[in-house]
């Protein structure tokens, strides 16, 4: 048997699968882009609640303490309310400079989208101190030291929220090394196989 | 729901392309999840059929979106058949082998861009249409198919 008879042979066969009726596939089609849709809808929108509900009470808090003249608790205030308000627009400017890797186009090309998409995150997840648990943590302990003033209980409160952040940190970067780096690692590595094999 | 004239054409495309996508999915998903895959794959096509441009042709279009989501499709592939040493044992042992079920265990082993040149041969593709849908060069396509080829025959079809 030649390789050409392998070939017609192959395309006879059928798989036994009948194909779904127009209708149902695209009903299907529709019921998955629209899931996919709300999703990142949801997201964002759970986002954006948080901000909105968070910058009244910080708000709020930086305009009672500005009233008592008490400047630390309206800066710590301040600050909070400001970091509400950045982390969303932060995720939003991030996911709107992360190309979306394109199916159609060469495998190649779509191979390096998703390499970079991944280390994308993960330097995203690797920097979460900067953006997001240093600013936190300076704004709650900072408020925490203008209410109490330089006590013991300050400066254990300070030491939990410390360790707290050090904790979920440390979580974010264990996320980006074993989960997007190790894929794009892979991908890299599939990359170099079709250097080598196909490019020699 | 009326289907939309954009709607009914990419239905038609789908039809026109569904036992190669079949075939395609099961070979690069289990048998438990070969069905996602392709539902994944039918999805990732509606989501880029507004950036169809015209510069390849429809058919090498369509293989590359669905070789592409089902490259990304990380699940581990499993064996869908026999492992090759039971189906070459089965063959020594004088009982007439099925072709076909001896390049499905063939594929099962291959890493999952050779699996991906050596189907869209299978679908009938040529060289340059093949080279296309990868970003590779044709004479590249040409080499490891020839490879694959020899591998495969001097492995199965030698003594039939």
């Amino acid at each position: 048997m030649d390789w050409n008879q392998i070939r017609r042979q192959w395309q006879n066969t059928s798989d036994a699968v009948a194909p779904v009726s127009d209708s149902e596939m695209l009903a299907d089609v529709r019921q998955r882009e629209s899931k996919v849709r709300n999703l990142v809808k949801r997201r964002d929108r759970l986002e954006t609640i948080i901000a909105v509900l968070l910058v009244p009470v910080f708000g709020y808090a930086a305009w009672r303490a500005g009233a008592r003249a008490d400047w630390l608790a309206t800066f710590f205030s301040l600050w909070l309310t400001a970091w509400v308000i950045y982390v969303p627009w932060h995720f939003w400017r991030v996911r709107r400079r992360m190309a979306q890797p394109r199916p159609e186009l060469t495998l190649i090309v779509y191979l390096t989208q998703q390499r970079d998409a991944m280390l994308a995150q993960a330097r995203m997840l690797e920097q979460v101190w900067i953006w997001y648990l240093a600013p936190c943590a300076i704004g709650v302990i900072g408020l925490n030291l203008a209410a109490a003033g330089a006590t013991a209980g300050t400066l254990i409160y300070a030491t939990i929220v410390l360790a707290f952040c050090a904790f979920l940190g440390r979580l974010n970067r264990r996320a980006a090394r074993t989960h997007f780096r190790d894929l794009a690692a892979q991908i890299d590595q599939q990359l170099a196989r079709i250097a080598e094999e196909y490019e020699a | 729901m009326i289907p939309t004239e954009r709607e009914q054409r990419f239905a038609e495309m789908l039809r026109e392309n569904h036992t190669a996508l079949v075939r395609l999915a099961r070979h690069y998903a289990g048998p438990g999840d070969w069905q996602d895959l392709l539902q994944e794959i039918h999805l990732q096509l509606w989501r880029s059929n507004d950036r169809f441009e015209g510069r390849a042709q429809r058919s090498t279009w369509v293989y590359r979106v669905a070789l592409n989501t089902a490259l990304s499709h990380r699940r581990k592939p499993q064996l869908m058949h026999q492992q090759l040493d039971g189906i070459a044992e089965h063959g020594d042992a004088g009982d007439p082998v099925d072709p076909m079920r001896m390049l499905e265990a063939f594929i099962a082993t291959l890493e999952p861009v050779q699996r991906g040149v050596l189907l869209l041969d299978l679908e009938g593709l040529e060289r340059e249409e093949i080279a296309d849908v990868l970003g590779l060069s044709p004479n590249a396509v040409a080499i490891r198919m020839t490879r694959l080829r020899q591998a495969f025959e001097a492995r199965f079809l030698e003594d039939t």
